[in-house]
């Protein structure tokens, strides 16, 4: 996490830090860096991919600034470090509905990240590439009960689309917006200052 | 508001915003403020530059904004590890070339690099961005 310093550059209320886990293949690499044909998309952006990006969203008339990751392929050896996990608020875990097996190993996922995770951290389950209805496996309805079982929000997203892409990411920064407001309303905190370097709660002062 | 190039702007206009150059998207990179440590760098690799028209691809540019703490951005997207060959060199240091920059909405650039002196671990903490300062547009 960041240090709070002033300076204009660093006006914003609050900083959350968002992951992508899931199966590999399912798309998480997607939601974050869309393929455009472009000469100014050079190939090698899209072969080495993103390893991060900071997004800055207003959300309740707050500017939160997101900033999300994705795991580098270590999902498949399942190697993902407890360091990736540290100081996460938000987790998306995305399955493919056109993959049973994915979404069979939600569960699994949602253990390991429980494991690892900051305990308020809050998991939001997405169902991507609900564009292809021919190959789909995997019911919306399906994906609502799981996550009813899991106790956690749900989308149906596609990155090829662009449906729900970023509905996923207002979401989760809303919800996680809407807890930490209730935290500070209950130990009678104040969520305008609080220096992220102190703890994790990514709420940071703004300065200007 | 208007929005104009490096060679153009006038840094003294009180809020100025660095902008993604490619049309349709414009998105804000950063705020531009004195945080932003406008340096010059030997051997960088070749990056977009911004002009009135299309954005153009430019050889080795030599001025940048160093950016210490990845906070500062409002957006911008950060690469997995490249294997640019190219050893860019800030004060006679050379800086191993990490990641590169682009824009987080259009996902286009490069912008410019992040890297990590060769002296220093590496670590993902110890990255320092660098952007081109004629990568992107100014908006006042």
């Amino acid at each position: 996490m960041s240090s709070a310093r002033g300076g204009s550059s660093r006006a914003y209320d609050m900083i959350m830090k968002l992951l992508l886990v899931g199966d590999s293949g399912v798309g998480k690499s997607c939601l974050l860096l869309r393929f455009v044909e472009d000469k100014f998309n050079p190939s090698f952006i899209t072969t080495i991919g993103i390893d991060f990006k900071i997004r800055t969203i207003e959300s309740k008339g707050k500017k939160i600034k997101l900033q999300v990751w994705d795991t580098a392929g270590q999902e498949r050896f399942r190697t993902i470090t407890t360091a990736y996990y540290r100081g996460a608020m938000g987790i998306v875990l995305i399955y493919d509905v056109t993959d049973s097996r994915s979404f069979e190993n939600v569960e699994n996922w949602f253990q390991t990240v429980t494991q690892h995770a900051n305990e308020d951290a809050q998991i939001f389950l997405v169902g991507n590439k609900c564009d292809d209805e021919v190959n789909r496996q995997v019911s919306k309805e399906q994906g609502q009960e799981l996550a009813s079982k899991l106790n956690i929000p749900f989308l149906e997203a596609s990155a090829k689309s662009n449906e729900n892409v970023d509905s996923i990411f207002y979401e989760l920064a809303g919800i996680i917006q809407d807890k930490h407001v209730e935290e500070a309303n209950a130990t009678g905190g104040n969520t305008g200052n609080i220096d992220v370097s102190q703890n994790n709660s990514g709420i940071k002062n703004n300065c200007c | 508001m208007p929005i104009t190039t490096y060679n153009e702007i006038d840094l003294k206009h009180d809020s100025i915003k660095l902008k993604c150059p490619f049309e349709n998207c414009n998105t804000t990179l950063i705020k531009y403020s004195q945080d932003l440590q406008l340096i010059n760098v030997k051997n960088s690799p070749n990056l977009i530059k911004a002009t009135a028209e299309k954005p153009i691809m430019n050889e080795s540019p030599i001025q940048f904004y160093k950016i210490d703490d990845v906070w500062a951005f409002d957006n911008i997207g950060v690469s997995k590890p490249t294997e640019i060959k190219t050893a860019p060199e800030f004060e006679n240091e050379i800086i191993q070339v990490e990641r590169i920059l682009i824009c987080s909405e259009c996902d286009k650039g490069p912008l410019g690099f992040a890297g990590i002196p060769l002296n220093k671990d590496n670590d993902h903490n110890n990255l320092i961005y660098y952007l081109n300062v004629e990568s992107v547009l100014y908006e006042y």
